[in-house]
């Protein structure tokens, strides 16, 4: 049994719109694993994408997160990410955690080019080493004192000051080329062809599944362990989305990275994931691995989904009534009003997530 | 029977717009800003309104017209506010040539307000139908309205409206008509770009195609789908641009192109107090209340239509509405 | 060239031949036109009466503008287009116009062709004709109540007025399984599986023959999806309609359809019925494709074939098969000519050099 890379413990989020307080994540308890690939899904509005937000502290308001921990084993350390400030945050995401948001070409900025992209992260997070690399390299007295300024002391005003005037701060030439080198090589890694001629078109110009991959290449640059990707293949094509799959399956092969899989699509988890969580109106309600959870789910929302994927040749199976509202959510488990199996004690009380196989947990008053 | 059910019907479909309306009230309620707005007008609105009341008119220097400000003396220099003269008594003071201040902003109001609406609506209505026929058709009916609007906007819109009031008036045209006409004919080009864009954005919409795919008439596709999803940004316009065009209005009379003298007009009032702006050496804003009375009637009511423009469009668009 | 089916007692209801929709793209300072995007070139298909006929292909293959171009929402740059035309009069018009150009073709295309047909010639096809949209969302005017909505084209048809308008109204939304408590609301009071009943209820009001499904449920979940293709297939017993039901997701299709064709850059590569393909795709890109699927069960290992690059746009196709830059049985001849559509017997037709004698090779 790997260790533990996250850790979510009870985390509740809360939402004050207008209408309402819409209690989007329930308490939800999930933890993933070094190497492997969680899938987590569920149907819209489920809060799986909130979810994943919350893993990097970027819930927008009016969102709030009012409960729990996330658990990060940084360095052999336990940290909790809400118990640390903005700026230990921002070290996080993008070097530790990183996220592949679902709409490639509204992820990236459209006056931004592709190699500004990815050289931004580089520039955030690797700076250090890239000016390191630079002072190994032949350079002009004047532009080593800079460098070595950068590298001793990166926030001094002098720096800023010569970094703003046009003809003195031709120094940064030689950084932008080791960073210019850095993106290449992602680039390459994403398997984009005509690397050169992509590194400079702009979002638009890109299609969806070349804009996928560089999302993937910012997401990636700097070999987080954790990478969250939020419905990355739900706006492709099928073929595209085969070629992003074995993608994702070959860089967590090199790169060694964890993958916590977003979707709605119980077909891509089949594809890519090792274990899976069910979510349904903001809570786990199911954690197996992928065969186990496919071959036998226990909870009656999974067991539904799995039954109303249409089949040809047989009836049509949906799930009694709708989603219900967050705002008012219903008391008890909040599957009850749709649930054939519910009891009495599904209207008053949350069942807890328990374990009742090995790695195979369920949240449901049946068990 | 079919009058009751017609009514009842009636009331039905009355309710979604209801249950929307009192979202709209809740957010203006919670917006200090729109409540401000909404407040100025109203208070102008009630000035106006009670007018003839709180400040009657027929007085012999008025020549029959409540529109002319009544002239409590023959001398020229402004008395301050609270003084007698000649027995009548100033609330504002008088300006230059003993016009009643108080007079002036009264019911200057109702001139405010006249010139406002009827230079808006004609403008609204001629840009909404020609950037509409622009935006739906393209082709050579957009090339022609856009180079007309291209025209007309490289002008600087005062010195256009001067020009023309200079060419209307000679022609018999009443001073403060041409004033108004001429707003109209050079503002009709702002509402045209703006709605045009609109519609360019919303006829590509599935529902405007929705409509056709079922045989809807061009003009039914306009009136019913396009028109109502695209009108919000022009009301907003219009809404701000009521103020702005009584500050127009009041820019020209200044410099003698706009309302005839002795009208009772916010910027007529100001003009009157040109010479004496800067009162005597020593006592060099003595005369204040000639222009800072006006002008803050003025200032108030540009303000209120911008506070209220700006609620319309927090509240209107339906897409953020709930947020 | 078309496609037969040995079946001739069922009749056809849309046929095209030929049918082509290009458009012009301008550019440079005055306008000019530079070229054209193919989107759709030259496809030949028959529809038959109260069949379900799935077009499946990949985002920009042209699938939305041949359908939009069937029902004429879109004007065709040429070919023909027949809705309920007896066969020997297709027939005619097609022999008139191998043997040259005549008035009597002229008159017969004016009156059958729906390609020919403008303006208001269109609106009593409208009647039978119609399309349910992919995102409710969009479909439906956001300022307009529900009854509104669905009665509107009983309004613009003139085909009810008053008291039996409302009933109609009514009576179609029971049958997509809303009520009368959701007539006097705005869309954006329901659910995305709601609107698009709505939208259902809008399109089928008029009592049409033809639906055009354009990927209707791609924007629901899953859950609602089941309800969706349900209500599908119970309108269409009951209201002996015909669907062209248009999906980039296969699982879907192969539970509703009973003929598939799969498109490919604007055109038709493979079409048959729809167990047949779905068992065995024989051309490239349908084997393709068809193997890209993700199947919802682990246990699953299928073989997939990935494929190289992106899809070409349509502004350049390659020449001969437009699928041959991508193809992983490429030969020397599919660089040059471009395969046609092939008949194969048993209701299967393939646009691939590997098939052209009637015998895979």
């Amino acid at each position: 049994m790997s260790e533990k890379l996250l850790n979510i413990e009870d985390l509740v989020l809360r939402f004050y719109t207008y209408e309402g307080i819409v209690e989007a994540l329930d308490g939800v308890n999930l933890d993933i694993r070094r190497g492997e690939t969680l899938g987590l899904v569920g149907e819209t509005g489920c809060g799986k994408t909130v979810t994943g937000l919350s893993t990097m502290v970027l819930v927008p308001p009016p969102g709030r997160i009012e409960g729990g921990r996330i658990l990060l084993n940084k360095n052999d350390t336990v940290v909790d990410l809400l118990s640390k400030d903005e700026a230990f945050l921002s070290d996080v995401r993008g070097a530790d955690i990183s996220m592949a948001f679902q709409d490639p070409r509204s992820a990236l900025d459209p006056v931004c080019t592709v190699r500004a992209h990815i050289s931004e992260v580089f520039l955030r997070h690797r700076k250090q080493e890239l000016v390191e690399r630079v002072l190994s390299r032949p350079l002009s007295r004047l532009e080593r004192e800079v460098y070595e300024m950068m590298s001793k002391n990166p926030d001094s005003l002098v720096l800023k000051v010569v970094s703003r005037i046009p003809l003195l701060n031709r120094y940064k030439h030689k950084l932008q080329d080791e960073v210019n080198n850095e993106v290449m090589r992602m680039l390459k890694e994403m398997q984009i062809p005509d690397a050169d001629r992509v590194a400079d078109m702009y979002p638009h110009e890109l299609s969806g599944g070349m804009a996928q991959r560089v999302v993937l290449a910012m997401a990636l640059a700097c070999s987080p362990e954790l990478l969250i990707a939020d419905e990355p293949t739900t706006n492709l094509d099928v073929t595209i989305q085969l070629q992003i799959l074995n993608l994702i399956r070959e860089l967590k092969r090199k790169f060694g990275s964890t993958v916590e899989y977003i979707t709605h699509d119980l077909g891509v988890i089949a594809e890519i994931c090792d274990r899976v969580a069910v979510m349904y109106a903001g809570n786990v309600v199911e954690v197996a691995d992928v065969m186990e959870a496919f071959k036998n789910p226990l909870h009656p929302y999974t067991r539904a989904l799995l039954e109303s994927i249409p089949r040809p040749g047989r009836e049509f199976k949906s799930i009694e009534g709708t989603v219900p509202s967050l705002i008012d959510p219903p008391k008890g488990c909040r599957f009850h009003t749709r649930c054939s199996y519910a009891m009495e004690i599904c209207t008053k009380e949350k069942p807890p997530l328990k374990e009742v196989a090995k790695g195979h947990y369920v949240q449901c008053f049946l068990y | 029977m079919e009058v009751r059910s017609k009514l009842a019907e009636y009331r039905v479909r009355l309710q979604p717009t209801v249950r929307e309306l009192k979202l709209v009230g809740t957010r203006i309620r919670s917006s200090r800003l729109s409540i401000l707005g909404a407040a100025i007008i109203v208070f102008y609105i009630a000035l106006a309104l009670l007018g003839p009341w709180i400040a009657p008119a027929g007085r012999p220097s008025q020549g029959g017209d409540p529109y002319m400000i009544p002239k409590f003396g023959i001398l020229v220099t402004p008395q301050p506010p609270g003084s007698i003269v000649h027995g009548n008594y100033a609330l504002f003071g008088t300006t230059a040539w003993q016009y009643d201040i108080y007079y002036g902003c009264v019911w200057g109001t109702r001139s405010a307000f006249r010139v406002g609406l009827l230079v808006v609506i004609p403008s609204l209505l001629v840009g909404l139908v020609l950037g509409m026929i622009a935006g739906y058709y393209g082709g050579y009916l957009d090339e022609l309205f856009m180079r007309l609007t291209d025209v007309i906007m490289a002008f600087p819109s005062l010195i256009l409206d001067m020009a023309l009031i200079v060419v209307l008036v000679p022609l018999g045209v009443q001073r403060l008509d041409a004033v108004m006409l001429a707003f109209v004919l050079v503002g009709w080009t702002n509402y045209a770009r703006v709605i045009r864009g609109e519609v360019l954005r919303t006829k590509n919409e599935d529902y405007v195609e929705a409509a056709k795919s079922i045989g809807c008439s061009d003009l039914r596709v306009i009136a019913k789908h396009i028109l109502p999803n695209s009108i919000y940004p022009v009301l907003i316009m219009a809404s701000l641009d009521i103020g702005t065009t009584v500050l127009g209005v009041a820019a020209l009379t200044f410099i003698g192109l706009g309302a005839p003298e002795g009208y009772a007009d916010w910027g007529q009032l100001i003009a009157y107090s040109r010479n004496f702006i800067f009162g005597k050496p020593d006592n060099p804003f003595g005369y204040w209340y000639t222009f800072i009375i006006p002008g803050l009637f003025i200032s108030f009511f540009t303000l209120g239509w911008n506070l209220l423009g700006d609620a319309f469009r927090d509240i209107l668009d339906p897409t953020i509405r709930r947020k | 060239m078309f496609p037969l089916l040995g079946d001739h007692k069922v009749s056809t209801l849309v046929e095209t031949v030929a049918l082509k929709k290009y458009y012009p793209l301008a550019g440079g300072v005055f306008r000019r036109r530079v070229g054209e995007v193919r989107a759709v070139d030259g496809v030949s298909l028959r529809i038959l009466k109260n069949e379900c006929f799935g077009l499946v292909g990949e985002s920009g293959c042209g699938k939305t503008s041949y359908a939009k171009t069937i029902i004429r929402l879109l004007e065709p740059t040429s070919g023909h287009i027949y809705y309920d035309v007896p066969e020997n009069i297709r027939r005619e018009i097609t022999d008139l116009e191998k043997n040259g150009g005549s008035s009597k073709l002229r008159k017969l295309r004016d009156q059958y062709d729906l390609a020919t047909f403008r303006g208001d010639r269109l609106k009593p096809v409208r009647r039978k004709m119609q399309i349910v949209y992919q995102d409710p969302t969009r479909s439906l005017n956001p300022r307009m109540l529900v009854k509104d909505i669905v009665q509107e084209p009983l309004v613009v048809q003139r085909l009810a007025e008053g008291a039996e308008r409302g009933r109609r109204v009514l009576e179609m939304l029971q049958d997509v399984g809303l009520t009368e408590r959701h007539l006097y609301r705005y869309p954006h009071e329901f659910s995305g599986g709601q609107r698009q009943r709505i939208a259902i209820a809008r399109a089928l009001v008029t009592h049409p023959e033809f639906v055009v499904l354009d990927e209707p449920t791609s924007s629901v979940d899953v859950s609602v999806r089941a309800q969706l293709l349900d209500l599908f297939q119970k309108l269409r017993r009951e209201l002996g309609l015909t669907y062209l039901f248009i999906s980039h997701d296969l699982g879907v299709v192969e539970c509703l359809a009973d003929r598939v064709a799969v498109m490919y850059l604007g055109e038709i590569v493979e079409m048959a019925k729809t167990a047949d393909l779905y068992k065995e795709p024989l051309h490239p890109y349908a084997l393709a494709l068809f193997s890209s699927i993700p199947v919802p069960d682990p246990a699953v290992r299928r073989e997939r074939i990935e494929l190289t690059g992106e899809v070409p746009s349509h502004f350049n196709p390659p020449p001969g098969c437009r699928f041959h830059p991508r193809c992983p049985k490429v030969m020397e001849k599919c660089r040059t000519q471009r395969p046609k559509l092939t008949d194969l017997g048993g209701g299967r037709a393939v646009a691939c050099h590997l098939y052209h004698n009637g015998q895979p090779k």
